[in-house]
């Protein structure tokens, strides 16, 4: 069924997986998603002057990002979306803050992953449903909907089980990490950052990055080990 | 394993698959990886996690984010420069000291009080009297006693306007601007949410269905409707009294077949692209049928059924007055009216009605429908430069709903004074006649009998004019033109041939549609400009993204029941103020719907602010 929001259906499960080519890993090129652009002086000029309709044009270029990474860190969405909202906030209110040592983005990406790791640390995520079917989910009725649309999408109700349980341990494994880890697994393999930017950040050191990144991953493979396997 | 110990090997391993290694580790990893098989694995394992988290969904950041930050500063403004991160609540060290502050007040309060009154309230003789109310023959209690008790009557202290009474004042003003999602958000009742106003909320629409029934399937059919046109960021919210518990989110974007209970207790929203709004509309109006009261919201308009949205629609499109359109497009004009026009019309009504409302681009529009609705504009425009009106905003839906009742009050005014039958003239001059009256009012040009074309006079020139069975729209026009001219100029023009008027007609609509479009050319121009503009400002990799511009609407969708026992507050649009509407659409020939189909918006105000209140109720 040719329907118009597959483009955005997230390919995910080891079928997928498997039709791509084996450790093709390019070192210089890195996985960095898309260029940051728009770090220049003149919007960090133009925000600093409290022009609004910059610092506008600022959040929308970078929001859904920022969004992003906060409901992977916290968990939830509807507190990704507070905490997204705080980190523009708070990112306008204290500019007067900001000395130009690193780029405006990456300064307001510390703020958001500060507020979610905060959030996230004094336990304050809310109760509400999970947002990606997965079992952790079931029984409910929204999830019940939300496996009608998954399984509507994948080919075979078997693999959309497959798809969907593996998905879910991936899930369920970022979320058993502790925050320090997560934020590093969420910065580098969901987001694209490349270590320096991530220990801006986390305001660590590089080397740290890349022990968080190691341990964080070898536990992430630990975890999902047995549904790679299986499948 | 070389240099490298077995420890650091996925270490270097998860930096070279990052590409973060330097020239000779990443050779040194890349021989190892081809010496050892287990080394080779762990990579692969490395990649396929980070895939598997790299390909979990994503999501966009609300469309309200950047409106939300704005009213977050507003209200930081609303509340004497207060940083808004103090008045939120998402303090909660704060929440704590002001909740330990209060401890120690109501602690320090009662230990006064038991230092001070103490003694006396724990004698249980005391305790008795209190009790009983009645002195017992203790020797130990007497009315002496009772007479030095302390007075019972609290002091009390006199109001002053606290600070903190202002701020929830400007708190309580808060309501007017936050946004819908934000009222529910922050827990306001359910009356506050259902009644809120969509005339600020440029990107939201108000879908509510009132019916006692079961409209799961209906729902299920919306659903379905809505996603297999693209619509994404599904949400279901409860609408309880407080609705800051949201039960569940979905972020969805596909759906192949729903069977999701419709529940009274629950809302949904829903991005939807603005140009697919029409066809599922026409679609769930089908669906739904008579049994089902959809009532559209937006701003302070409220279209009870279909009927009642599609004649918002026209009138603000295209400024038109429905019923005196349909009626002079149909009496006048058999052509105009059999080559679609009027039917294209009805079928873009509801995305006119966004356009004309909610200022939502023209460019959703599809371009064959475009054309029609720019036609339709440019009708509706010449028939209110006839009236000699002051130009509108067309920006400004709901000023320009006002003036159009304004006139219409006017003309009522004129009518009553005339007669039933008699010719209605409005405060500038304007006739309308119902098909009676227009019988007498004949123009000289068509004395002859053949032109279709009457010119419609001033009432006393009405009198003498032979009969015209055809009053059109032109003839309005021409009238309107011409009151003032003598008798003799008005019936020069009638001895115009009816190809030259037909000629004049047309290149009048033409020239308007024309003006029209160099107007909608000139705003995309000058858009055009300013981003030309913004690129040499140095801000060209910023995409300008205005809010009219965004072609996705939210739909919010209500299933309300009504409570049983209290079925008249409905308004069906069969009942008494409906339906003058629906004869107005089906006999487009009736002069007293025409009349009667203004006066309905006012009409049906008190209702509808009852009917808002009876549905918070049954809401909650």
């Amino acid at each position: 069924m040719n329907r118009p929001f597959q483009a955005f259906v997230p390919l995910f499960g080891t079928e997928e997986l498997a039709k791509r080519p084996k450790i093709q890993v390019n070192p210089a090129a890195g996985r960095k998603r898309e260029p940051l652009s728009l770090e220049g002086s003149r919007l960090i000029e133009q925000v600093q002057s409290k022009d609004f309709e910059a610092y506008g044009r600022f959040v929308r270029l970078h929001q859904d990002r920022v969004f992003n990474t906060c409901w992977r860190i916290c968990g939830n969405l509807e507190d990704a979306r507070d905490l997204t909202q705080e980190a523009f906030l708070r990112g306008m209110q204290s500019l007067a803050d900001f000395r130009g040592q690193s780029s405006l983005y990456t300064w307001v990406f510390r703020i958001a992953v500060n507020l979610a790791l905060s959030h996230k640390r004094k336990g304050k995520t809310r109760q509400t449903l999970s947002l990606d079917w997965s079992p952790l989910a079931e029984g409910t009725q929204a999830a019940e909907l939300a496996k009608r649309m998954h399984d509507a999408r994948a080919e075979t109700p078997e693999k959309a089980t497959a798809d969907a349980e593996l998905q879910g341990e991936v899930i369920k494994a970022l979320n058993a990490l502790d925050a320090d880890h997560r934020a590093v697994i969420v910065l580098r393999d969901i987001e694209g950052f490349g270590y320096r930017e991530i220990a801006e950040i986390l305001e660590v050191a590089p080397g740290t990055v890349k022990s968080r990144l190691h341990r964080a991953r070898i536990t992430l493979r630990e975890a999902i080990k047995p549904y790679t396997a299986r499948q | 394993m070389s240099s490298i110990e077995n420890d650091n090997l996925s270490l270097y391993l998860s930096a070279y698959l990052d590409g973060e290694l330097t020239p000779e580790e990443s050779a040194l990893v890349k021989r190892i990886l081809e010496e050892n098989p287990e080394a080779r694995a762990l990579l692969e394992d490395l990649q396929v996690g980070a895939d598997l988290l790299q390909n979990l969904p994503r999501h966009t950041a609300p469309a309200t984010l950047l409106e939300d930050i704005g009213i977050h500063l507003e209200r930081e403004d609303l509340l004497n420069d207060i940083p808004a991160s103090r008045v939120e609540t998402r303090t909660p060290w704060r929440r704590q000291f002001a909740a330990a502050a209060m401890f120690v007040i109501i602690v320090t309060g009662g230990l006064w009080g038991f230092v001070k009154f103490g003694p006396n309230l724990v004698d249980p003789k005391r305790e008795m009297l209190t009790t009983t109310g009645k002195i017992d023959d203790s020797p130990t209690v007497s009315a002496g006693d009772v007479s030095n008790l302390p007075p019972l009557t609290s002091k009390t202290t006199p109001k002053s306007s606290s600070p903190v009474t202002e701020k929830s004042t400007a708190v309580t003003s808060l309501a007017h601007v936050l946004s819908f999602e934000q009222k529910a958000k922050i827990g306001m009742s359910a009356r506050e949410v259902l009644d809120h106003r969509f005339e600020n909320e440029s990107n939201k629409l108000m879908l509510q269905f009132e019916n006692g029934e079961d409209l799961t399937a209906t729902y299920a059919r919306l659903l379905e409707q809505l996603f297999d046109r693209g619509g994404t960021n599904l949400r279901e919210t409860p609408l309880p009294t407080r609705l800051d518990k949201i039960e569940g989110e979905l972020f969805y974007t596909g759906l192949a077949s729903v069977n999701y209970p419709a529940n009274s207790d629950r809302q949904l929203l829903i991005r939807v692209p603005a140009s697919a709004i029409n066809e599922v509309f026409t679609q769930v109006k089908a669906d739904t049928g008579e049994s089902t009261n959809a009532v559209l919201k937006l701003g302070e308009l409220r279209a009870n059924g279909w009927e009642e949205a599609e004649r918002l629609a026209l009138q603000m499109a295209g400024d038109l007055d429905v019923s005196e359109e349909t009626t002079m497009l149909a009496q006048s004009d058999p052509e105009a009216t059999e080559s679609g026009t009027q039917k294209i019309i009805e079928e873009n009504s509801i995305a006119s009605l966004l356009v004309g409302l909610t200022g939502i681009n023209d460019d959703v529009i599809a371009p064959k429908d475009r054309a029609s609705l720019e036609a339709a504009r440019a009708a509706g425009n010449a028939k209110r430069m006839d009236r000699d009106r002051p130009p509108v905003d067309p920006k400004s839906p709901i000023d320009r709903r006002a003036k159009d009742e304004r006139e219409y009050k006017d003309r009522t005014k004129g009518q009553s004074g005339e007669g039933a039958n008699s010719s209605t003239t409005s405060g500038n001059g304007r006739t309308n006649d119902s098909p009676a009256s227009s019988k007498d009012s004949k123009s000289a040009s068509t004395a002859d009998g053949d032109s279709p074309n009457p010119v419609i006079k001033a009432p006393d020139a009405a009198e003498k004019a032979p009969k015209s069975n055809n009053p059109s729209n032109d003839d309005l026009e021409s009238a309107a033109s011409k009151d003032h001219q003598p008798d003799s100029a008005a019936e020069q023009t009638g001895e115009k041939s009816e190809s030259a008027e037909k000629e004049n007609r047309d290149t009048d609509h033409t020239s308007l549609a024309k003006r029209m479009i160099a107007e909608l050319e000139a705003k995309h121009a000058s858009r055009k400009n300013t981003a030309q503009a913004s690129v040499e400002n140095g801000s060209a990799t910023v995409p300008q993204l205005p809010k009219q511009e965004d072609p996705y609407i939210t739909l919010v969708i209500q299933f309300v029941s009504p409570p049983k026992d209290e079925v008249e507050p409905r308004i069906p649009p069969e009942t008494s103020t409906s339906k003058p509407k629906t004869e107005a659409r089906k006999k487009p020939n009736s002069p007293t719907a025409t009349k009667e189909h203004g006066a309905t918006s006012k009409a049906d105000k008190p209702k509808e602010n009852k009917l808002n209140g009876e549905l918070s109720h049954s809401a909650r």
